[in-house]
């Protein structure tokens, strides 16, 4: 592929919304195999890299976090380690939350502790706490990636979930790809467009040799096909 | 004479070599003597596993009476099975079903002998007959009758086993030799996976030892005496294998024949072993050390290809001549191929550190330390520092928390300790952004107390002063309740001390950048105070960098606004939109430096040639124009998109606003580019034909709407079949973003949004952040500022800015001022200039020139100080001559210049 287009990127959005519509499932191809299939949940949409000419050896490892313009998932679970102040707001708007005694019931517990960071897809914390979460939770949540995001009390706890949760993170580990969740199937055309937009650019900024480091790009909703934009 | 038939059977039974080759040529016909040799084998074969001992002795080590009575008989015997062996295995593939056994035979016989041999001594089979063995099999695998797992199967006990250092070391190379060839075209995962469960029992098997430390009563030796000599023999047995497969694994990660996690794992397991000495190679292994890097690995260096720089040389030399031309031309040919081929096979290889390949780094790190403080009496400090520096490495780059780390490290916190600088360093890379401060305290306050006073010396104190500051680096926030420390600190700039003041001084230029608010007023310094370094601050524990869009983008944002009212043509002529988004693209993967030439302009972003790309719009005639706009079919269909978006507004120029950013941006992207293309063109000063065209070009696109309609046309002719497509794309013109809940979201952030950058938008974005970077910095805005401004430009010209991941010794250290030598040091020195010198005294006559020999009468004369010669006679007379008999002479003198002339 030389280059890419928005023009081709929103075709292969097009693609990938109209697979996984109702639409697609009452159209039949040619051979007779279904077009698409809606499935019986929210798809996702998510972004696969493929990147070349980079030598993890040598090349410093980048990663980036970027905040898409729509939130590519608003199911994610959420749970806010708070404090007495945080409590009371997570009550008001049907956060999760633990306590510092709730913490300090897993005892450290290496299960428990695995167990809870697996419950949630992200965590916050409040900012008091935050510096205690490695003495009170022990390795367990860093380890699977999922560190806390401090909130101070004056910040508005919804716009700081909405704000985690359209919230995405380029990481190369161990493997030369990387995929990220830039939407869902139930977003217009134009949201998704201008999230997909946004990663691609922000990514390749990342890169050093931007254009020339990427291989391949893919969009493909969970199970859609994968359309190969670049 | 005639030989007779029967003497030419017996020659051939007895000549292994020439039977050999007969059956070579036709084994069908000498099946029946191949039979005979093989029995042959199979008898003394039988002998052999009969009694172990029959071929021993065959390098003569003198026996006791009886052996050495048989000596004879046994040496031929041996001789003759080795001979036989090899005659078998050269005409193997030949009859395939007869010798099927061979193979495992010779296998079983290997191994067998290594375990009655047992610990060494005594062995079964001489030293000739086991490495003839293992020959013939290697021979056998390149023959292809047996595979190369079976080969290894056999090779890989046998390694631990061999007492001979040269038989050991021809199975080693020949098991990197087998694992490359498997491996060679593309990876073999089969014989990997297999070799590697090898490698894996090997190491595992002797885990479950108790550990034997390195120091003191704990040592190997003293263990060994107290216990006696059966348990040695197990633990050095454990510990030879385990640090045999070490080894292997070092050697093939280092030629990359093996970059996976699975290897990793192994040397992770490796790191635990009881035994130290394996331990240790399976840290070394993880740190990389680079001695062992670079030294080794030119045993097999791939052929080159000629020396072109050599060849060059030589010819300006050698007499030229025509075939040594065509000679030239041809090496040349072949060097850029292996070139060539050399940078697409690095290309293609991608080699994490085996650091990152980690299965589970958390439980690594863990257990690292828990096999160092648990065994801290039994380990010597070399050991315990080797894995204080893995076990910080591996904290550093996964942001693990070991916090224990901190506690146990505290002890080893004084000045006076051994190797405290490489604990120092171990301890400064440990740490990363999201290590709590308050569990650091214990540690700054003990450095600062142990090394920061005025009762040690000033080397001390820059040590001290640096740890804190590598320390300080990765978590700036350790200081946010020690400021009095930090300020006690920085002012021991104010020191005597060269390397005192340097560490000072690079404590407070930290602060200054990361988090000035830590410091008094009066040091935080103009650009902190001016809040120039706001984006070098470090955020607060916990908080990560979110970025609402890409870096700089903002600048490229007003650069492209900028343009615009400069040009102040608020509608480009649309026929610049169909390349407007190809031309950002063009030979952005290509090498070739030609841009300048080719009309069609596919230009070069990716090199830091910024004075000659060339700027297709303005460079081409109409014809181009037009044969490009064949070419670009598929992309005319969004830049119809383009138009219908931007129709409206046209119409309605008036209206034509900030407000429509997104409609405005095709248009801008246009416009950017001819732009770039006139100030490249001032700059560089073209020829004047191309600029009247360029003028042009200008001309056409600054009536628009003509040439808008026109496109337009050509546009409906050509492409109706893709009618379909550009409807969809209609909307990408308008804006997508309908600003309900994004209000919020920076309106500059929707170029990132709305366009995908071409290589073209990033080369000019970095361009303006290089420009930003240097107002920047030439406003005052630090060191910081000064880095950033010489990272992006590094990064401009495609250089590294190659910056090690890990913190060096010298780092702690820091500059130090050379100290006077002691006496052993400067006898050293002395002796070391007189390393390969030979005894003083003249040169001349005696060791000079081709044949030596003492200084001529002539040679004396001219030598002869002057102030001996002018009162010699000779100069004496000459001075004293007449008028008449200097004239004479001067005449004669004259006379023989003239004559030597001719």
């Amino acid at each position: 592929m030389s280059k890419l287009s928005a023009s081709s990127v929103r075709s292969s959005i097009k693609t990938v919304l109209f697979e996984s519509s109702l639409e697609a499932h009452k159209q039949k191809n040619e051979d007779g195999s279904l077009a698409g299939k809606k499935r019986n949940f929210v798809e996702t949409i998510e972004l696969q890299i493929g990147l070349k000419n980079y030598d993890p050896q040598r090349d410093k490892r980048f990663s980036g976090t970027v905040k898409l313009p729509y939130v590519p998932r608003p199911r994610m679970s959420l749970c806010i380690l708070a404090d007495a102040a945080h409590v009371d707001q997570a009550k008001q708007i049907d956060l999760e939350y633990m306590t510092v005694e709730d913490l300090k019931k897993l005892n450290k517990n290496k299960k428990l502790v695995k167990k809870l960071a697996k419950k949630y897809d992200a965590f916050l914390a409040s900012e008091a706490l935050i510096k205690q979460i490695p003495r009170l939770l022990g390795p367990g949540l860093s380890k699977a990636g999922k560190f806390p995001t401090p909130v101070s009390h004056t910040e508005d706890l919804q716009k700081k979930a909405i704000e985690v949760r359209s919230t995405i993170k380029f990481q190369l580990k161990k493997v030369l790809c990387l995929a990220v969740a830039v939407g869902h199937v139930t977003m217009s055309e134009d949201e998704v467009m201008s999230n997909v937009m946004l990663s691609i650019n922000f990514l390749v900024s990342l890169l050093k040799k931007q254009w020339q480091n990427v291989k391949s790009l893919h969009l493909k909703s969970t199970m859609g096909k994968p359309q190969r934009i670049f | 004479m005639p030989k007779s038939r029967a003497s030419r059977g017996i020659l051939l039974t007895s000549n292994l070599p020439q039977l050999q080759n007969l059956i070579k040529r036709d084994p069908i016909s000498y099946k029946e003597e191949f039979l005979t040799q093989y029995n042959h084998y199979l008898s003394l074969l039988r002998l052999l596993q009969h009694s172990p001992l029959a071929f021993s002795n065959d390098s003569g080590t003198a026996g006791d009476g009886t052996i050495k009575s048989s000596s004879n008989s046994s040496t031929s015997n041996a001789q003759h099975f080795r001979e036989l062996l090899t005659f078998i295995a050269q005409v193997a593939q030949c009859y395939p079903q007869e010798i099927k056994t061979f193979p495992g035979e010779l296998g079983d016989l290997l191994i067998e002998d290594g375990k009655v041999g047992g610990g060494g001594g005594s062995r079964g089979l001489g030293n000739d007959t086991r490495r003839s063995i293992v020959q013939n099999l290697v021979m056998l695998r390149n023959k292809g009758v047996i595979t190369s797992q079976k080969l290894l199967e056999v090779l890989f006990p046998l390694l631990p086993m061999t007492t001979s250092p040269s038989l050991r070391s021809f199975i080693k190379k020949q098991i990197l030799v087998d694992l490359k060839t498997a491996n060679t075209p593309s990876k073999n995962h089969k014989l990997n996976g297999v070799v590697q469960a090898l490698l894996f029992n090997m190491v595992d098997r002797g885990m479950d030892a108790d550990v034997v430390g390195d120091k003191g009563r704990y040592s190997l030796k003293r263990v060994m005496s107290g216990t006696g000599g059966s348990d040695m023999t197990a633990i050095n047995r454990i510990g030879q294998e385990a640090m045999w497969a070490v080894s292997l694994i070092k050697e093939l990660w280092r030629k990359s024949i093996w970059n996976d996690a699975k290897t990793v794992s192994i040397a992770a397991r490796a790191t635990r072993h009881p035994n130290v000495k394996v331990q240790s190679a399976a840290i070394h292994f993880f740190l990389g050390n680079e001695d062992d890097d670079g030294v080794d690995s030119d045993e097999e260096e791939e052929d080159q290809g000629p020396s072109i720089k050599k060849l060059n040389h030589q010819r300006l030399i050698k007499k030229k001549t025509k075939a040594d031309e065509k000679r030239f031309s041809k090496a040349k040919i072949t060097a850029n191929k292996k070139r060539k081929e050399k940078a697409e096979n690095s290309a293609n290889k991608i080699n994490f550190p085996a650091l990152e390949l980690l299965n589970d780094p958390q439980r690594f790190g863990e257990d690292l330390y828990e096999n160092m403080s648990k065994h801290d009496k039994q380990y010597s400090l070399e050991h315990k520092v080797l894995i204080m520096q893995l076990l910080s490495r591996v904290m550093g780059m996964h942001k693990l928390h070991i916090l224990e780390f901190y506690g146990y490290i505290y002890k080893y916190l004084t000045y006076h300790q051994l190797k405290v600088t490489q604990i120092l360093v171990a301890l400064a890379q440990s740490i990363h952004e999201l290590v709590p401060p308050e569990d650091l305290h214990p540690v700054i306050t003990k450095i600062a107390n142990e090394f920061v006073n005025d009762g040690v010396s000033s080397e001390v104190i820059a040590a001290g002063i640096n740890a804190i500051r590598e320390i300080c680096r990765r978590q700036p926030w350790v200081m946010d309740k020690k400021r009095y420390l930090l300020k006690d600190l920085t002012d021991y700039r104010k020191s005597k001390d060269k390397g005192v003041i340097t560490a000072a001084r690079g404590l407070l230029a930290l602060y200054r950048e990361v988090a000035p608010g830590l410091l008094e007023k009066r040091d935080r310094g103009k650009a902190a105070t001016m809040g120039l370094t706001r984006d070098f601050e470090v955020l607060a524990y916990g908080h990560t960098k979110t970025d609402e869009g890409i870096e700089g983008l903002e600048l490229l944002e007003e650069h492209l606004a900028q343009l615009k009212d400069e040009n102040d043509m608020p509608v480009d002529g649309e026929d610049e939109g169909d390349e407007d988004e190809g031309a950002g693209w063009n030979q952005w993967e290509a090498e070739s430096q030609d841009s300048d030439s080719s009309s069609e302009g596919w230009q070069d972003v990716a090199s830091d040639s910024d004075g000659d790309i060339s700027m297709s719009d303005s460079d081409e005639d109409d014809e181009a124009k037009e044969e490009r706009v064949r070419r670009k079919a598929a992309r005319k269909s969004e830049d119809k998109a383009a138009k219908r978006g931007g129709r409206p507004v046209n119409t309605e120029a008036p209206l034509y606003s900030d407000e429509e950013e997104i409609d405005d941006d095709e248009k801008k992207r246009k416009t950017v580019r001819k732009d770039r293309a006139l100030l490249r063109k001032e700059r560089l000063a073209v020829q004047s034909s191309r600029r009247a065209k360029s003028v042009a070009t200008v001309d056409t696109t600054a009536s628009p709407a003509p040439a808008d309609d026109n496109m337009d046309a050509e546009d409906e002719e050509e492409e109706n079949d893709v009618e379909m497509e550009t409807k969809s794309v209609v909307s990408v013109a308008a804006p997508s973003v309908a600003g309900t809940d994004v209000s919020s979201i920076k309106k500059l952030s929707l170029l990132a949004q709305t366009k995908i950058l071409t290589p073209a938008d990033f080369a000019l974005l970095n361009d303006l952040k290089i420009k930003a970077a240097q107002a920047t910095a030439d406003k005052g805005g630090g060191s910081a500022a000064k880095r950033k401004l010489a990272v992006l430009e590094a990064e401009r010209k495609n250089r590294d800015t190659d910056q090690s991941a890990f913190l060096t010794e010298e780092a702690i250290l820091g500059p130090r001022k050379k100290t006077k030598q002691d006496y052993e040091e400067r006898m050293e020195s002395i002796q070391k200039g007189r390393e390969g010198r030979e005894k003083f005294g003249s040169m001349k006559g005696k060791k000079k020139g081709d044949n030596p020999s003492s200084s001529t009468n002539r040679e004396k004369a001219r030598n002869k100080p002057i102030m001996m010669a002018v009162h010699s006679n000779k100069v004496v007379q000459k001075k004293k001559a007449s008028l008449r008999d200097k004239q004479i002479k001067l005449r004669a003198a004259a006379e023989k210049q003239k004559k030597m002339k001719h």
